[in-house]
């Protein structure tokens, strides 16, 4: 139990009939389960409310809106699950009558926590203190904690689009096995790089080309609000046009977001293997990589791709959409891996790693770990060290 | 808009809708107007409105691309005369100053805002420093103003930021050694120390309210957020609207107390007052700097609350009034020109939210030559 049940739970008690705190938990128990159905975004009060026999009265009055019983839900859960989820078997969590459901709510309510500020202030405090836990002690844990987080994370959030991610598993036990770091190890002081990744070439687009801005307005959108915020007239405004001038060229905004994707994710991809270079050693260049792609500007690229699984864990044509992208992504990937020699099975894990951490540490980087200011190359080092083993 | 769009039938009742929205929001605040009220006074349909605006971030949205270029273009005008403006005028200011001051937290607004406000500093920053500063402080001042002036009508005397922007030389007559971080005063956040149940509370109430407005603050978010049953804050506060009242009783005075720990009142010179505003622009004051602007949004439709802030404005700006009086010319010194530094303040937080470099610049530089300016402003307010 986290010590946060241990320390409401009184007050609740004491000032709550036994009645009250039963349908408490009915509301947050059907708010667990019907967030894993609808997804964080598309659940509603209704729904809610339906699954749980409670009236609409009773729900507001405990949670005010949705994004109050998402924080509720992780006050409850949130801190024991990101333990769970950081250790090498996830074996170690509790394992509740609605434990999968609770495991697809935490990481929807963890990945719009940046964008909820009601979510948000409840689950900074938690990610700060877990920090805390993994940096204390001379030498530290904290590069294989969060990449084992990162990667897990990662993988369950990318199952819908990548059904075999969850392979990546594999890999934690090595992870676990990296030394210990101490401070000044585990932090690059100043990121000395040859990779210089590149944001989404927005501002490079021609103020004609109606229909690449319209794109470039839709990712911006929903980097910020989701996909579900994402009509035609908002982007429209954003892109500073009218409606009429949207229809002829898209017929809705599932076509816009469809061609979003795939404009986007070639632009990051050929950015990405333009940088690979024989001129630094391997082991560092996947490392830093793994930091270039939490820079400032692929702000909007990250969240939009996280935004862009949300969705898709609901919504199957999106998933559809998404996979042959991705699937491209990681042959070129794999395709760098062979210099190694190891078979092709071991560099599709390699890729599918890359895969999951680039989601993985996006997810962490907007909880405020600081992924990006740790030195990825010694875990990288490492790997590339042991992948013939792993063969 | 855009050149794309051809004025229609369409066009002409969205028209309609912009209007409504503006009133709507000078009567019940950015954060309290709903849908039925807007269609209210519109005089039209709830559909026909989701199918303009989808909600009333959106409405917001095309209000600011409506008619936001107009008034930036009149609040940088020196000579555009505050107090002939018509209802609507008077209105659209505050819509606008209230779109402005909230842009930060609502994404829908962002990105219609903060280009728009992209390229206005873009073209300011082909003048002089002085130039800029001088631009920056006026526009500043009247945001301020215009947020303040629903919780105290007073306000209006830091209208003399109007004759010291037009007196102001073009360029300076001072020379400032270099401005280093280390002259800055070392600012805090200026939490709450004490952590009785009722301080936790408090801090808890503070920081909801700077990140997402007091309309938010609800008891139930700000026990969360302390991780208190709201068992726990009913005995001490009665309702949120007394918790919010007191947070801001204890967030000014800390921040306030602190302040003046800095000040030694009879070494206070032109440079520190520019030092102070620079020092207000750093990380460790945004939760307070959020939190003044959305107390101020709520004070203007809060009798209650209202009544708060404009008592604890005039105990500070007489704090401040104290450290001008070597300079003489009580008529500016006393009331003016502590108003103007309280507005200029509110205004600058808005900015800076908004993309401005406000913290970039040497504050100082405008400071030292208003100051030199007393004499003048004192001889045109006879």
């Amino acid at each position: 139990m986290s010590t946060l049940e241990t320390k409401r739970a009184p007050a609740q008690l004491e000032h709550a009939l036994d009645k009250k705190q039963q349908s408490f938990d009915d509301l947050l128990r059907a708010g667990v389960i019907e967030i894993a159905k609808h997804g964080i975004d598309r659940v509603t009060v209704a729904h809610i409310t339906k699954a749980s026999g409670c009236s609409r009265t009773t729900f507001y009055t405990y949670f005010g809106d949705i994004p109050g019983l998402c924080a509720e839900i992780w006050l409850r859960f949130g801190r024991e699950w990101l333990n769970c989820k950081a250790s090498v078997s996830d074996e170690t969590c509790s394992k509740r009558e609605f434990q999968a459901e609770l495991e697809i709510a935490l990481l929807d309510i963890f990945s719009v926590a940046h964008r909820v500020a009601e979510i948000r202030e409840v689950v900074l405090p938690d990610t700060s203190a877990w920090w805390n836990d993994q940096i204390t002690g001379s030498d530290s844990n904290a590069l294989s904690s969060v990449w084992i987080l990162g990667s897990r994370l990662g993988s369950e959030f990318s199952s819908c689009v990548t059904p075999n991610i969850g392979s990546v598993q594999r890999l934690f036990e090595l992870f676990s096995r990296m030394p210990g770091l101490n401070v000044e190890e585990l932090f690059i002081s100043e990121l000395v790089t040859s990779y210089n990744p590149s944001g989404l070439s927005t501002f490079e687009i021609d103020p004609d080309d109606v229909e690449s801005l319209l794109m470039s307005s839709a990712i911006s959108v929903i980097a910020t609000s989701g996909v579900a915020a994402a009509s035609v007239s908002r982007v429209a405004r954003k892109t500073r046009v009218s409606t009429g001038s949207v229809y002829p060229r898209f017929k809705n905004i599932s076509a816009i977001i469809s061609s979003a994707f795939d404009w986007s994710i070639r632009q990051i991809v050929s950015s990405n293997t333009s940088q690979l270079s024989d001129a630094v050693p391997a082991g560092d260049l996947y490392g830093e990589i793994a930091v270039g792609g939490l820079s400032p500007k692929r702000n909007t690229w990250r969240n939009f791709r996280i935004e862009m699984h949300l969705e898709a864990r609901v919504n199957a044509d999106v998933a559809r959409h998404m996979t042959p992208g991705l699937e491209e992504t990681n042959d070129t990937l794999a395709n760098t891996i062979p210099n190694f020699s190891v078979p092709t099975e071991v560099a599709m894990l390699v890729a599918h790693l890359m895969q999951a951490l680039a989601i993985g540490f996006s997810l962490l980087h907007n909880a405020d770990i600081p992924v990006a200011k740790l030195d990825h190359r010694q875990m990288t080092n490492f790997i590339l060290k042991s992948l013939p083993q792993l063969a | 808009m855009s050149p794309v769009k051809k004025l229609s039938r369409q066009e002409k009742s969205t028209d309609v809708f912009l209007r409504a929205g503006v009133e709507a929001v000078a009567a019940s605040g950015i954060d309290r107007i709903s849908v039925s009220q807007v269609t209210g006074i519109a005089e039209a349909t709830r559909p026909t409105f989701y199918s303009y605006f989808g909600d009333i971030d959106g409405l917001l949205a095309d209000i600011w691309l409506g008619y936001s270029e107009q008034w930036l273009a009149e609040i940088a005008d020196v000579d555009f005369n505050v107090d002939k403006q018509d209802k609507f005028g008077k209105e659209l200011w505050i819509t606008l100053a209230e779109i402005l001051a909230i842009t930060h937290r609502v994404p829908a607004l962002q990105e219609v805002v903060e280009p728009t406000i992209e390229v206005w500093v873009k073209k300011l920053s082909a003048q002089s420093t002085l130039a800029q500063l001088k631009a920056y402080w006026l526009v500043s001042t009247r945001l301020g103003m215009t947020i303040t002036q629903g919780v105290d009508k007073k306000v209006s005397l830091a209208k003399i930021i109007e004759p010291l922007v037009k007196y102001a030389p073009d360029a300076p007559t001072v020379k400032l050694a270099a401005l280093k971080p280390a002259l800055l005063p070392r600012v805090s956040e200026a939490k709450i120390p004490d952590l009785s149940i009722e301080n936790q509370l408090i801090q808890a109430a503070i920081e909801v309210i700077a990140s997402a407005g007091a309309a938010a603050a609800s008891m139930t978010r700000i026990s969360r957020k302390a991780r208190l049953s709201t068992g726990s804050a009913y005995p001490r506060f009665a309702n949120s609207a007394e918790l919010i009242n007191s947070s801001f009783e204890m967030a000014v005075s800390r921040v306030v107390e602190e302040n003046f720990s800095f000040i030694d009142l009879e070494g206070f010179g032109p440079e520190d007052f520019g030092l102070f505003v620079t020092a207000g622009l750093t990380p460790p004051r945004k939760t307070w700097r959020n939190f003044r602007i959305e107390i101020h949004i709520e004070g203007r439709i809060n009798k209650e609350l209202a009544k708060r802030l404009s008592k604890s404005l005039q105990i500070t700006n007489s704090k401040v009034a104290k450290g001008l009086v070597k300079y003489g010319h009580p008529d500016v010194t006393e009331q003016a020109i502590p108003y103007l530094m309280h507005s200029v303040g509110i205004g600058f937080a808005i900015l800076l939210n908004a993309g401005a470099p406000l913290e970039k610049l040497d504050q100082r530089i405008v400071t030292v030559e208003f100051v030199k300016l007393f004499d003048k402003l004192a001889e045109a307010i006879k």
